[in-house]
């Protein structure tokens, strides 16, 4: 796993990231600002994505709206993870709790996922908290069901039954043979889930279930740029969506280097990347 | 004493009945059956890590948080060791101190190969680590479940020596788990034939 996150790729495109955030941050300007007088120019030195209907510059309103994605994303997907977590733990109790998870997930794998975030968001009351919701209690299934597999196979290992004969209490067990395990495959999951989580924010503030449309998030800056795109205002729809592919590529592969990481390591039993 | 009666175990849809079969302390047994008929799932239940699902199992009792007497070495050693500890690590974790040392010559192990994983290590030496492992000095009977069927002779020769002489001095029970003939009648003071 160190030398996964050493690798010289994964290393600066992480510094990338983490430059672009701690930008976006720091970024003077709200991108909330009118200049009527500066309406729809294209990308210029000045203006490096250009500005919109109202003036306002779109390279602030892309930073902000990224940083907003990655606040409730994060947020998110830590509550989707940690749900994924603790349903996977409590199926290893008895095989009543493993039929019962594994009948929650199957519940919740088998309705349709957008639909799932639509109805989640409208119980919560939509806006940032009523996105973070959906989004945690919409994407714990198939983590959980991987950790659950894993945490089996685990369970199942001779040395983990034998450490239990050697007088190990239960936690000591589990903290000493069962997390260094699973907790990598968890963190990697958690960020494979986070590409995934950006992109259905994304769509559902586009539908209009999302964040407030006069704070700037991706899903409103592509939403209302597709209202332009006809009219020759390609930088509206490009320029924010360029941004946010740039993002969720640059988090993908630093995922698959995890994975490849673990697959590598001793005791792996990593299957596939998909979380979607 | 260990003893097990008219005992069987259900995986599933599958029934398997155990032989009846009573272990003494000090007593070298030997059991010989073909492959399949189950033999490592009665070393799981003797050693307490399967519950029986019918008949009678007596085993010597133990305190909560201490090491079960009733130790079990497998076959594949290599399933045995976490690959994420160094063998020291795995050895401590039984031992819960460096007391495994004096054993360490008796049973070959190099003490070089402590910092090592157990990937580091060959089949032959992980098992006689495997070994000392189970050796605690609360351990009073010992399940060995085929432990030298992929080893070389020489080193099956050194293992069951030193077997058979902690089991004569300590009063260890041993029960040898085979389908190697010849080795329980070499090894053991009795030999009990489990058909099916």
């Amino acid at each position: 796993m160190k030398k996964a996150l050493l690798q010289p790729t994964v290393l600066a495109l992480s510094l990338c990231l983490l430059a672009l955030i701690l930008l976006a941050g720091f970024w003077p300007s709200s991108g909330s600002e009118l200049a009527l007088l500066d309406k729809n120019l294209p990308p210029s030195l000045n203006h490096l994505f250009g500005t919109d209907w109202l003036g306002r510059d779109l390279f602030s309103r892309s930073l902000k709206a990224l940083l907003a994605s990655f606040y409730t994303g994060g947020l998110a997907v830590a509550l989707s993870c940690s749900i994924a977590l603790l349903l996977a733990m409590f199926a290893q109790i008895n095989c009543a709790a493993r039929w019962c998870v594994d009948l929650l997930v199957d519940v919740f794998m088998s309705l349709p996922h957008l639909l799932l975030l639509i109805l989640l968001a409208l119980v919560f009351g939509g806006a940032q908290h009523g996105l973070i919701m959906a989004i945690a209690l919409s994407h714990w299934p198939r983590l959980t069901r991987l950790l659950r597999f894993e945490m089996q196979a685990i369970n199942n290992a001779p040395y983990f039954q034998l450490a239990k004969q050697f007088g190990q209490s239960p936690l000591t067990v589990i903290r000493r043979h069962m997390l260094p395990h699973v907790i990598p495959q968890w963190l990697v999951g958690g960020m494979l889930l986070f590409p995934h989580a950006l992109t259905h924010m994304a769509a559902l503030t586009f539908l209009g279930f999302g964040l407030d449309p006069v704070n700037p998030s991706m899903g409103a800056l592509l939403s209302q740029a597709s209202q332009y795109l006809l009219t020759g205002h390609w930088w509206l729809a490009l320029c924010p969506g360029g941004l946010l592919l740039i993002c969720l590529l640059i988090l993908s592969y630093i995922a698959n280097a995890f994975i490849t990481a673990l697959r590598r390591g001793p005791q792996t039993h990593v299957s596939g990347g998909e979380f979607a | 004493m260990l003893q097990l009666r008219n005992a069987s175990l259900d995986y599933g849809n599958t029934h398997i009945p155990f032989p009846d079969l009573t272990l003494e302390p000090g007593q070298r047994l030997g059991l010989f059956g073909p492959s399949g008929l189950g033999k490592s799932s009665l070393a799981k239940v003797l050693a307490g890590i399967e519950p029986l699902s019918y008949g009678e199992l007596t085993l010597p009792g133990f305190a909560k948080g201490s090491a079960n007497p009733v130790q079990w070495v497998i076959q594949q050693s290599e399933f045995a060791f976490n690959p994420r500890l160094s063998i020291k690590q795995s050895l401590r974790e039984s031992w819960r101190s460096d007391d495994f040392m004096v054993l360490l010559d008796r049973y070959g192990v190099d003490p070089r190969w402590l910092n090592r994983r157990p990937s580091q290590v060959s089949g032959g030496q992980l098992q006689r680590v495997n070994l000392v492992r189970a050796l605690l000095p609360s351990t009073e009977y010992l399940i060995c479940d085929e432990i030298t069927a992929h080893l070389d002779m020489i080193t099956q020769q050194q293992i069951w020596q030193a077997l058979s002489e902690e089991a004569c001095q300590r009063k260890l029970g041993l029960l040898v788990i085979s389908h190697d003939e010849d080795l329980l009648n070499l090894v053991c003071d009795d030999v009990l034939h489990w058909t099916g």
